[in-house]
Order: C-alpha cells, then sequence, then structure tokens
C-alpha cells in the first residue's frame, strides 16, 4: 500500500472512530446535571451603574415586571461564566466579587454626614446624638462562580479598610469605627 | 423538661397587642404598590412579634444603587437617632435606638421625624445590574432560584433599625463615652466578663474572640434549646471572627446557629433560607422591648413566661383541672359536662342524658346503657328520692 493509499485509510479509520465516540456520547445520559447559570452568565458586561442614592429619576421598567429567564431543569452543559468585555475597569468585577465602584459606593452611603455623632442634652438630662449614616447597613447581593445568587447583609464588611490617611486626622471625640 | 413547641414558623406565632400603633412607612420615590405590600410584609412580621405601642417611622425609598453584572448594593437602612439617660430609661448612661425610645412612649423619640432609614435598590434585575436577578415581595419566603427575597432582607435590617446593633467598633471605645444598649449584652466566655465592665483594649480583644462572644441576656439565654448548634456554655454565640468584619461583627448571631427544625437565625450576618427569628425577638425582649412572640402557644409571651418553652398550665377557677380541658373553666364546682346539656355533671342528675337518673343508672356516663339498677323493695330509696335524683320536681 503506497502513501496515497494509506492515507485515505487512516482518515477512514479516524473519521470511523471519531463518530462512534460522538455516537456513544450522544446516546449517553449526562451523568451530572450542570448547575442551572442564571442569565448573568451570559450578558455582556455592562456599565456600571454609579451611586444616585436620591436619584429621583422615574424607574423605566420594573425589575420584577421584566421576563425571567426561566430555570433550566436539565443543562445540557455548564455554561461558562460569560467573557467580560473591556469595560475599562480590568477584571476587577468578578463572580462573587464586588466591584470597585460598588465598593466605593458602600463607603459613601456610610460616610458620616455633617452633624453625624454630635450629642445634644436636654435641660431634663435626656441625651440625643444623630447616627445619621453611621450605623447604616448595607445588603449586597452577589452572584458566585456557580451562578447562584447569594446575599450578605452586611456588605460592609466586603469593603476593605481604606489606607490610613498620611495626614494626621482631626481627632472626633467617637470611636474611629462605624459598625455595622 | 418536655419542650410543647419547636420552633417552626416562629416568624408568626405571637399574641395579639393591645395597641393600635405600628411601623409605619414615610413613601419616598419608587415605592410602587407591589414594593409597598412587600415592605408591609416586613412591618407584619415584626408587629406580629414585638409589641408595637408607638409609631415606629421608617423613611424608605427605590432609588438606584450601585450595582454591576456580578454584584449589587441590595439597599441599606439604619436607626438615625439614640437617646441615652431619658425618663424612665431601663439602664442609665446607655444608648438606645429612637425606635426603642419612642416605643416607651418619650416625647423626644416619639415626635422623631424618623426612626429608620431604608432605601433599596429599584435596579435590581435590570440590564447591568445582577441581569435577572429580580427582587421577590410575596410575604410567604418563597422566591425562585434567580430572587432576593425582600421581606427577610428587610426583616434584617428593620431589626438593625429597631436595635439589633452595637455601637462599638474594632477599637472597643465607647460611642461618645457611653455604652449601646446592644452591648451591655455582650458577654466574653474566655474572661467572664459583660462587655460594659470591659476596658476599651478588652473589648477589642473580645471582638475577635470567636466562638467565645455571646449573648448574656436572660431570657434568650433560657431559649438556646432551641438550638441544636452555635452555643457556647449554653449561650447563643455572637459573630465574632478572628478577623474583623465592619458591621457584620458583634452585631449579629454567630453563623454557626441552627434551630432544631434546621432553620437559620435571621439575625446572622449571611442569609441563608430558611430563616427563624425567635431567639432575635427574646433578645429584644433582654433589651427591654415588650414582645408578643409566645413560643409554646399559652398565651403568655415569651418575655412575661417564666418557662416559654413549656405551656403553662392555666387554671384559672383553681378546680386543679386545667382551662384547656376544663368544661367550665370558671366555675369551681364543675369542670365536666358529658351530655353537653349545660349542666355539669356534679349538678346533673342524668350526667350522660340517657334518662335514667345517675343514681340508678348501671353506667351513668353511658348515653348508650341507659339499665336501671333493680332497687330492693323496701329500700330506702322512696320516690321523692328518685324524682330528686332524675331532677323531677
Amino acid at each position: 500500500m503506497n502513501s496515497k493509499v494509506v492515507v485515505p485509510v487512516i482518515a477512514l479509520a479516524i473519521a470511523a472512530a471519531v463518530a462512534a465516540v460522538a455516537w456513544i456520547f450522544s446516546a449517553k445520559p449526562p451523568t451530572e446535571v450542570a448547575e442551572p447559570q442564571p442569565a448573568v452568565s451570559v450578558a455582556p458586561a455592562p456599565p456600571m451603574a454609579p451611586f444616585e442614592p436620591s436619584d429621583p429619576v422615574p424607574e423605566p421598567v420594573p425589575a420584577e415586571a421584566a421576563p425571567v429567564p426561566a430555570e433550566p431543569a436539565l443543562a445540557p452543559a455548564v455554561v461558562p461564566a460569560a467573557p467580560v468585555a473591556d469595560d475599562g475597569h480590568g477584571h476587577d468585577d468578578e463572580p462573587g466579587q464586588l466591584a470597585p465602584e460598588t465598593i466605593e459606593a458602600i463607603r459613601e452611603i456610610r460616610k458620616p454626614a455633617e452633624g453625624d455623632g454630635e450629642v445634644i442634652e436636654h435641660p431634663d438630662g435626656t441625651k440625643e446624638m444623630k447616627l445619621g449614616n453611621r450605623f447604616r447597613s448595607v445588603p449586597v447581593a452577589t452572584v458566585g462562580p456557580d451562578g447562584k445568587v447569594r446575599v450578605n447583609y452586611h456588605g460592609e464588611s466586603m469593603v476593605p479598610p481604606e489606607a490610613p490617611a498620611t495626614e494626621s486626622a482631626t481627632p472626633t471625640a467617637t470611636t474611629g469605627e462605624q459598625q455595622p | 423538661m418536655k419542650r410543647l413547641v419547636i420552633a417552626a414558623s416562629l416568624l408568626l406565632s405571637g399574641i395579639a397587642s393591645n395597641s393600635q400603633a405600628a411601623i409605619t412607612f414615610i413613601a419616598g420615590s419608587n415605592v410602587t404598590p407591589e414594593r409597598l405590600a412587600g415592605l408591609q410584609a416586613a412591618a407584619n412580621e415584626l408587629q406580629g412579634l414585638l409589641d408595637i405601642q408607638q409609631n415606629i417611622k421608617v423613611s424608605v425609598s427605590f432609588s438606584a444603587l450601585s450595582c454591576s453584572q456580578f454584584g449589587a448594593v441590595l439597599g441599606y437602612a439604619g436607626p438615625y437617632t439614640a437617646y441615652a439617660n431619658f425618663s424612665g430609661a431601663p439602664q442609665t448612661n446607655t444608648w438606645y435606638v429612637s425606635a426603642q425610645v419612642a416605643n416607651e412612649g418619650i416625647s423626644y423619640a416619639v415626635d422623631d421625624a424618623v426612626h429608620i432609614t431604608a432605601e433599596f435598590n429599584h435596579n435590581l434585575g435590570n440590564t447591568g445590574c445582577l441581569d435577572g436577578i429580580t427582587w421577590y415581595y410575596g410575604a410567604d419566603h418563597n422566591p425562585a432560584w434567580n430572587q432576593v427575597d425582600f421581606v427577610s432582607t428587610a426583616v434584617h435590617e428593620f431589626m438593625h433599625g429597631l436595635g439589633f446593633l452595637s455601637f462599638i467598633g474594632s477599637d472597643g471605645n465607647l460611642n461618645s463615652g457611653l455604652i449601646d444598649n446592644y452591648s451591655t449584652f455582650l458577654y466574653d466566655n474566655s474572661t467572664g466578663k459583660s462587655w460594659k465592665n470591659m476596658t476599651a483594649g478588652e473589648r477589642a480583644a473580645s471582638i475577635l474572640n470567636n466562638n467565645n462572644l455571646v449573648w448574656s441576656g436572660a431570657k434568650t439565654t433560657s431559649m438556646v434549646s432551641l438550638l441544636q448548634a452555635g452555643t457556647t456554655a449554653s449561650r447563643a454565640r455572637m459573630y465574632a471572627p478572628a478577623t474583623y468584619q465592619s458591621g457584620s461583627s458583634t452585631s449579629h448571631f454567630d453563623v454557626s446557629l441552627l434551630y432544631d427544625n434546621g432553620d437559620n437565625e435571621v439575625m446572622e450576618p449571611i442569609a441563608d433560607f430558611p430563616e427563624d427569628s425567635a431567639l432575635a425577638i427574646v433578645a429584644f425582649c433582654d433589651m427591654g422591648w415588650p414582645i408578643l412572640q409566645d413560643t409554646d402557644g399559652d398565651t403568655i409571651n415569651d418575655c412575661d413566661d417564666s418557662d416559654p418553652l413549656v405551656a403553662a398550665v392555666i387554671d384559672t377557677d383553681g378546680d386543679g383541672v386545667p382551662d384547656s380541658s376544663d368544661a367550665f373553666p370558671s366555675n369551681p364546682l364543675e369542670w365536666l359536662d358529658t351530655d353537653g346539656d349545660g349542666i355539669g355533671n356534679n349538678a346533673d342528675h342524668d350526667d350522660d342524658g340517657d334518662g335514667a337518673p345517675d343514681i340508678v343508672d348501671t353506667q351513668p356516663l353511658n348515653p348508650a346503657v341507659d339499665t336501671e339498677i333493680n332497687l330492693p323493695l323496701n329500700s330506702n330509696y322512696d320516690g321523692a328520692m328518685l324524682k330528686e335524683a332524675a331532677g323531677i320536681r
């Protein structure tokens, strides 16, 4: 058998083997049901929504009215986490983590406003302290690598401590840490 | 001691309040009827368990809070004002959140424009904001796989606003020199010291004392047998991870808490459903709140119940028969009425109502048998006695 004959024969044999393997796998039920993935796993990376605590803009489409993707009972395969398009923020918006903008927004929500922490003493001896923003808890939801949504009632616990200021801060009468 | 009721469905196991006061909402932007229903469901749960005596004012709105493809700020909430040394304060030199002070009728707090501030994310589920993950506003805590249970989130955050939180941070310093009500119940099992008796340094160490920071309130401690896990020295553990977590550390029960029925505690820092609130509510009792929660269903709220896990035996008329099985709970002379004729067996001459007077009925408590005893001739029974026995006059 010369090489011109050998090559087609080998190619034919390989094709037959591939076809056989494909047939076997197509006939065999999946041994493991993939975890259903919400639509977020395939959506393109969106721009970050800015933190607007007093946003007066009417809601264009109520979130709960939007069509909800059905939970696939038997997903044929795990949909890989969508490659996040370059949004100018690098790879810091990843499953299970908060984006830097969200972390900054949480800091902003808990940032003491003017007068927060001040104590007034009334004539009858009652003390009054405006807590304001200082003890706000900030629940967050994240979608993990498994596609499941998790709720942490205190997203502020996911915020790394800010780097200490290089200049000495003005001392206050109260503790520096805000909690919760 | 046998426990009659476990922690199942405790979110709704309360008794009625005499007050018409309520948790009220000052609605800001984007509070749609559906969202208001979710807020009201959260309020209803709390009102069913805490005895709200004065209106608690919650400012609430929905707006575009920060979110991205994989993470979103769901909202925020917190108490707005605190008071100390007001008239009748349970503890002196101690901060109380305004909601509790208002509930005690202190005018400063009653007159506050708002007691709790809250805001929630109205973009959840829209493109770029956890796409496809939406709020679930139902009261049944049964969200779909791609929904976030709004009511549970609101209940948790409102509980912080009502005072389930510590004002003390990682440095252990008091806030404006005073301890807060909640922190007075924090106790370090290693040192045997309450936080109110600690130095700032000791508190700073205790904050990180994982598994050894516990809640010392007596009522909560009396109910820790509802748990199958999450106690140290028979007290409920508080969340004190070795690495401080702002907002989460100390202001929650520990994540190891697990009720007998498999539920988690709603005041753990991470949502993990299903959740119950039995211990959180009695912690409010420890902190001085009147409560309605009645775990054993004996109509005595857990706070006033000497044994909140065992139904008290109530015997109003003192006849030795509990009201629950007394046909005449207010009549010490009667407790049974076999034939249901409204005449107690002690006064009824025909208990089973079969027509045969008890005095001659071979089975006076069996209406199916009316066989009469053959009285011997010349017996001492005369017709008048039989008539009297039969109630015939």
